[in-house]
């Protein structure tokens, strides 16, 4: 008895242990995506810009399409912002499965005076400690 | 002086009235937006109303152009058809003139007769009848809408019908290079910036949204036939418009501003005495016009294309003013700038230390230890730039074949060219500093020491590299670095090479150096992209997919276009499938996949796929009805790791179900590669805008360690799958590996990934490259670098040219340039016979094929026809498949088979044989017709085969749109193969050209210098040269010449010295005369008044005493001036600094009380007697103190031959009437001058080339002007 205790305490333990990992990963991803909702939302990249990837695969309406490494992506998405001037971005998914963590959402905005909306899908990837975005799709 | 305060006041007039403006702008602004604001309701009309006059005027300008070649086509084909010349009709019609247009021909029975090669419109004969003849409409097609006309032509009592059509809308978009733009909304979008619709139907209404304005297109009946609505303008918009406007003001008047400070600030820089100090405000003023124009965001606010698209490349170094390739062009220009000033003003502290000569060990060792630093911090700098060009960019510098690039790409290429000539420039002016520590040693000995250093720098740099754990270059790179760099040091400082020519040393050695570093880490970046694709290969996954399903589902339901096409009968769904998913993610992502309409019972009624190689039915039966939203289901195929994601959705109308839409997507690895897909339609998946063409990749996937697919074609052992499969993965689960397989180097990316049951692993491996493809990139990019380098010098000497009026060659460059163009003439007309040669063997081989082809389809029907029950139509789709030929049938003008039926049914393809080929074929009975053709724009080649199948004549076509047919070399790789290799030839030819150049022209040279001393004065030397030439005869003769002068010059002078004594004498004894009449005069005087013993004897005794003594005093003054005049000293021609000799002149005068100001400080050295000059300059200081000046100002005047020296006293200056005597001998004002030192200062500044004048003289001073010419 004694004895299925201890494994009992044991397993307990180790569950313990996993589902605060699992739970901290899950807090840092949630964090990414709001970090992403607010620059989105203000056209601020830098609000999330330090989670690119070396090889981060951007497609835009713009017609953008390809890996970008981190400076590249900064300056693509900074520029598509200032043109596609947002005024309203919203998640209308989020998966925060720390397998393959994503969101999708709906962006509208406003491109030299023509309203449109366009979907948007974010995925992030683990590698090591750190979450990575490695893609962005606006279109 | 003039001409100076008159350019200042311009500037002070430029710079005010440029500030105003700014002013003027911030007052504006707020005015004209409130006034906006205020008139908002009026101005929206008038807005709405302007825009609608111009959409209509443009739309005006399309009807008369489709009706003037209506008209033109109707004249001259009007002749050919009661003749029924049909070779006529299609040669006309075909013209290239109405390339733009679709001309169907029918004749009286409404057959048709001629046709043009594009856009042709199916079943145009049933629409003939529904509109007026000579009115405009619009023509509607499964894919285009077509401005047409329709008209008959009457001749010899019959009529024929012409239909021309110009394509005015096109309603798809495949997004590649390919792709033909014809949209009239679009351009309607571009040109107001607002949201455009056209509906091209006589039956469109008007919007009812206030948000929008409505108003019909009229045709030349007058009659509707389109209605156009776009979004009124904002006023938030119009009000973000003007600010931008003022915001563009503004920075140009900043610009403007900032410039004209420069070119203000620029005249008292020139005067400054510092360089050091010069520099840095230079070098200030630079980067403050560089950061002034980003800040205010030019040129990227005001210039949206790839050249500030941050996708071809950006770096967040210098706070983003490089972060694209024209702001990098602009910064790397500055940095050039400055680096050439910094260059300059090195050399000339180098040249200073050359001067002194000074043995200052110390600080010697301590100044060269810190140009070493600096020197592999530079090194290492560049590699660094090299390394972030590379990577944080998309260009790919070598996988474009063509021969000049595309312009981000040749921007690129200059910017590395820039940086790289910054870069070894900076450090070939540390290598001088470093030499110039050198200099107290004697010549020969400091080559030695040069040559010492040189070794001492290569083991600095081997051991630099050695102890760094990423170096950011080869060997080989930093071996020519450093080779490079001390070479041209060695021209610079030891040669004392002081030319424009070293700069281009210069540019050539940094074009090495930056190629050499491109291609290494291009190596580096074709690495990267085996990871890439591997990321690309594993970065989809099923959320990804149903993300883009859903996304494309949600968009049809609220399609209008979908809606309206449920309602209407025989409808062609296939082509609208076809529409609406290219406008999708779908196309852009490059996924198979496929787009279905399916009727209300989810029954197919017609589809587009892309690369489904079979259908993969979803079964929708069990899907609980009616469907309201998107629903998604997921299917694995069995046997392979393959998965479709089916996505369907309902379209309503309010709630009406109309039918359903279904989208699915297929992944599989095998689809990596395109090849089935014909290359107009591909649109590039990421991972293809990799250095690495995919077709050369060989792609693994192992799953569980077991191989479930290969792509590519290397085979590889057990052995060498274990290798992989324990490759030494790192922590992002990552590795690389060199194999050799089958006697060829591969590297292999690979990646391990963690999938649900399963462990995969995907091997992704790419062959590596000869030597002989490492040089032919090289070349590639040299010759776009000496193309720069060329235009460069170009401009430098049409510069020249403009501002010299004249520009002189030298005899040695007139032999370099003949040589170097008797030599490249013949060398570009062997590139382009062979280039031309290559074009026509490719041709050749294509025809071949091609032929060979259609041959073997034609066997294949008429053997399986006499041996096998199959129809003909049965028999064409398995010649396809067995034989795997994609190819046409043509019975007659039309189709009867077509391979690729589904882009047909779209109407991609025409269902119309090509009118020219027919021609040729039908009517002038060729057995072959080869052109070429187009689609969208990319052009491929056709073949049109006279076949007779169950002998009944037909066409064959077979092209290599759908067919890859693969020639040895390509075109391009052909021209730029032969154009790399050519600039190697070059550079020999224009080396050895140099040299050639360099010993026929040296007897001339040294000839020429040799005259130029001769001229001078100097006939004390000899000219030794060899030549086994009649250029001996030449120096021989020159030298005899030489001493005739020579003993020629010595007897003159001793004429001249015996006419200089003769009329010396004469003057002597002149002179002596004067003083010696009134001596003797008094004696006898005196004598007579002793004689008569007069009481006045001791009166007349004092007088004639001191008459006497006055006399012998003047009689004394006479020898001594005669004594100097004599005592002339020889002359000893030397290069001196004339700044030196005036200092040491103003230095002897001031104990006197004359204040002589002079504040020039640049080295002026001319060449004179330095005692001379001295005595020259003082005699005329000494005259205009005699003159009672206070006052002496001495001023300086460089020009581009000689200095203009000015003295200027305040003295009482010459009168007018002996200004034109003072220079002449004996002239004089003084009591008790000689009136020689004028004319010896005039003697002596003649002989030494020069001139002396009285430029002006008044009652406030005389200034006089001396001309000296340059030392050379």
């Amino acid at each position: 008895m004694k004895i299925l205790k201890k494994i009992l305490f044991i397993c307990l333990f180790f569950l313990l242990i996993y589902s605060s990992l699992y739970s901290q990963d899950e807090e840092k991803v949630k964090y990414i995506f709001n970090q992403i909702e607010k620059g989105l939302n203000n056209s601020i990249v830098s609000e999330f810009s330090q989670y690119f990837f070396n090889d981060t695969y951007i497609s835009l309406v713009n017609g953008i399409t390809g890996y970008y490494t981190a400076n590249q992506s900064f300056y693509i998405l900074q520029d598509f912002l200032s043109l596609y001037v947002p005024f309203k971005f919203t998640f209308s998914n989020i998966s925060t499965d720390i397998n393959s963590p994503f969101v999708t959402g709906s962006l509208k905005y406003d491109y030299k005076g023509v309203r449109s909306t366009a979907r948007v899908f974010i995925s992030l990837k683990a590698f090591g400690d750190n979450w990575h975005i490695t893609q962005i799709t606006i279109k | 002086m003039q001409k100076k305060s008159y350019r200042n006041k311009i500037y002070i007039v430029l710079f005010t009235f440029f500030i105003l403006t700014i002013i003027l702008y911030k007052v504006l602004e707020p005015i004209i937006i409130n006034n906006t604001k205020n008139n908002w309701d009026n101005l929206i009309i008038e807005k709405n109303n302007k825009i609608e006059e111009e959409v209509i005027e443009l739309f005006i300008e399309n009807e008369n152009n489709l009706l003037n070649t209506s008209k033109e086509i109707k004249s001259k084909i009007k002749k050919s058809i009661p003749q029924n010349d049909i070779i006529s009709i299609l040669t006309e019609i075909n013209s290239h003139d109405y390339s733009d247009y679709s001309v169907l021909l029918f004749d009286d029975k409404k057959n048709l007769i001629g046709w043009s090669k594009n856009g042709f419109i199916n079943n145009a004969d049933t629409l003939l009848d529904n509109y007026n003849f000579g009115e405009t409409h619009f023509l509607h097609t499964d894919l285009i809408i077509y401005l047409s006309v329709t008209d008959t032509i009457h001749s010899n009592n019959t009529n024929s019908y012409l239909l021309i059509s110009l394509p005015f809308e096109k309603d798809y978009i495949i997004n590649n290079k390919y792709y033909k733009k014809i949209s009239f909304s679009q351009k309607l979008i571009d040109k107001f910036h607002t949201a455009f619709e056209v509906n091209y139907s006589s039956e469109a209404t008007y919007s009812n949204d206030g948000r929008y304005f409505s108003f019909s297109l009229l045709n030349n009946f007058k009659n509707k036939i389109a209605v156009v609505t776009f979004q009124k303008y904002f006023l938030d918009t119009e009000i973000d418009s003007l600010h931008n406007l003022f915001l563009i003001l503004t920075s140009i008047s900043m610009v403007f501003l900032v410039i004209i400070l420069g070119l203000f600030l620029l005249k008292y820089l020139r005067n400054l005495k510092q360089n050091y100090i010069k520099f840095t405000f230079i070098a200030l003023y630079i980067s403050i016009v560089r950061i002034v124009l980003f800040l205010l965001g030019i040129p990227s606010r005001y210039i949206q294309n790839e050249l500030t698209d941050s996708a071809y490349f950006s770096s967040v170094f210098a706070g983003g003013m490089i972060r694209s390739p024209l702001e990098f062009f602009i910064t790397s220009t500055a940095v050039l700038l400055i680096t050439v000033l910094a260059f300059k003003y090195i050399l000339s502290y180098v040249d200073k230390r050359y001067e002194l000569k000074n043995k200052r060990i110390i600080i010697s060792i301590s100044i060269s230890t810190i140009c070493i630093v600096i020197y592999f911090i530079l090194y290492r700098s560049i590699g660094a730039t090299i390394n972030s060009i590379v990577f944080d960019s998309t260009l790919l510098y070598f996988r474009d074949s063509a021969l000049i690039p595309e312009l981000p790409n040749a921007i690129m290429h200059a910017n590395i060219l820039i940086i790289g000539f910054s870069f070894i420039l900076f450090s070939i002016a540390f290598i001088c500093v470093i030499s110039s520590q050198l200099f107290f040693l004697p010549k020969k000995n400091q080559i030695f020491y040069f040559i010492t250093l040189f070794f001492i720098i290569q083991t600095i740099g081997f051991l630099y590299d050695y102890f760094q754990s990423e170096p950011q270059a080869t060997d080989f790179i930093r071996l020519t670095f450093i080779a490079a760099t001390f070479v041209i040091s060695y021209l610079i400082i030891i040669l004392r090479h002081k030319k424009a020519i070293n700069y281009i040393y210069i540019a050539f050695a940094a074009s090495v150096i930056t190629i050499s570093l491109l291609i290494h880490y291009n190596y580096e970046l074709e690495k990267k992209s085996l990871r890439i694709t591997a990321l690309d290969i594993t970065r989809p996954n099923e959320n990804l997919f149903e993300f883009l399903v859903t996304e494309t589902l949600v968009n049809a339901m609220e399609n209008q276009q979908i809606k309206e096409a449920f309602k209407k009968s025989n409808f062609n769904y296939s082509a609208l499938a076809f529409k609406t998913w290219s406008r999708s993610g779908l196309q852009q992502e490059s996924y198979n996949s496929e787009y279905n309409f399916l009727d209300k019972n989810t029954f197919y009624l017609g589809g587009f796929d892309f690369r489904f190689k079979e259908k993969y039915w979803a079964d929708w039966s069990k899907v609980p009805k009616p469907i309201d939203t998107v629903i998604i289901y997921k299917q694995q195929l069995p046997n392979s790791g393959s998965k479709i994601i089916h996505g369907l959705a309902p379209i309503k109308d309010k709630d009406n179900l109309l039918g359903h839409v279904e989208v699915s997507i297929l992944y599989e690895i095998t689809s990596i590669g395109f090849e089935e897909t014909p290359d107009f339609l591909l649109t590039p998946r990421a991972m293809m805008n990799t250095t690495v063409d995919y077709n050369d990749l060989n792609i693994i996937d192992f799953s569980n360690d077991t191989i479930s697919t290969v792509l590519g074609d290397i085979p590889i052992t057990v052995r060498e799958k274990e290798m992989i499969l324990n490759a030494d993965f790192n922590q992002y689960n990552e590795a690389w590996l060199n194999l050799r397989i089958n006697n060829n180097e591969y590297i292999i990316f690979i990646l391990k990934i963690l999938e649900e049951n399963k462990n995969r692993v995907l091997a992704i491996s790419l062959r590596q490259k000869d030597f002989y493809w490492n040089l032919f990139n090289f070349f590639k990019v040299f010759f776009l670098h000496s193309c720069i380098i060329t235009l460069i010098i170009f401009l430098y000497l049409f510069i020249k040219i403009i501002r010299y009026r004249k520009i002189a060659f030298s005899f040695k460059t007139q032999l370099l340039f003949s040589f170097i163009i008797i030599s490249i003439i013949p060398l570009l007309l062997l590139a382009i016979y062979f280039s031309n040669l290559t074009d026509v063997k490719n041709n050749e081989s294509i025809l071949y094929k091609l032929i060979k082809r259609a041959k073997n389809i034609e066997f294949y029907i008429n053997d399986y026809l006499l041996h096998s029950p199959a129809t003909q139509n049965e028999l064409y789709g398995e010649a396809t498949r067995d034989l795997n030929i994609n190819y046409s049938v043509y019975n007659g003008q039309f189709v009867e088979y077509n391979s690729k039926q589904n882009f047909m049914n779209i109407g991609l393809i025409p269902s119309i044989v090509n009118p020219e080929a027919f021609n040729e074929i039908v009517y002038k009975k060729q057995n072959y017709w080869l052109t070429n053709e187009e689609i969208e724009n990319y052009t491929y080649t056709s073949l049109f085969y006279n076949a007779t199948l169950a002998n009944k004549p037909y066409i064959i076509k077979i092209d290599d749109a759908f067919n890859k047919i693969s020639i040895p070399m390509s075109q391009t790789e052909v021209n730029v193969f032969l154009f790399g290799t050519y600039s190697l030839a070059i550079i020999f030819i224009i080396i050895l050209s140099t040299i050639l150049s360099d010993r026929i022209s040296l007897p001339i040279r040294k000839l020429t210098a040799a005259t130029k001393t001769v001229a001078s004065g100097d006939l004390n030397f000899e000219l030794v040269l060899k030549s086994k030439s009649e250029l001996q005869d030449l120096i021989d003769g020159f030298n005899l010449m030489l001493k005739d002068l020579q003993k020629n010059q010595y007897d003159l002078a001793d004429m001249e010295r015996e006419i200089a004594w003769k009329e010396m004498a004469k003057q002597v004894a002149h002179e002596i005369k004067n003083p010696l009449t009134p001596m003797k005069l008094s004696v006898q005087h005196l004598i007579a008044v002793y004689r008569d013993k007069s009481p006045k004897f001791d009166e007349a005794f004092e007088k004639v005493t001191k008459t006497i003594i006055n006399q012998i005093e003047t009689l004394n003054n006479i020898a001594s001036e005669f004594s100097a005049f004599a005592k002339m000293p020889s002359i000893k021609v030397e290069k001196v600094d004339l700044v030196l000799a005036i200092r040491e002149v103003v230095d002897l005068f001031t104990e006197e009380k004359v204040k002589i100001k002079f504040d020039y400080n640049k080295e002026s050295k001319i060449e004179a007697d330095y005692d001379h000059l001295k005595r020259t300059l003082i005699n005329i200081i000494r005259n205009s103190v005699q003159a009672k000046a206070d006052l002496i100002e001495i001023f300086i005047e460089e020009n581009i031959y000689n200095y203009s020296l000015r003295i200027k006293d305040n003295g009482v200056g010459i009168p007018p009437e002996i200004i034109n005597k003072v220079f002449e001998i004996n002239f004089t004002t003084k009591e008790k001058g000689m009136g020689l030192g004028l004319s010896m200062a005039k003697k002596f500044i003649t002989n030494i080339n020069g001139k002396i004048s009285i430029e002006s003289s008044s009652s406030q001073g005389t200034v006089i002007l001396i001309v000296l010419p340059k030392a050379i």
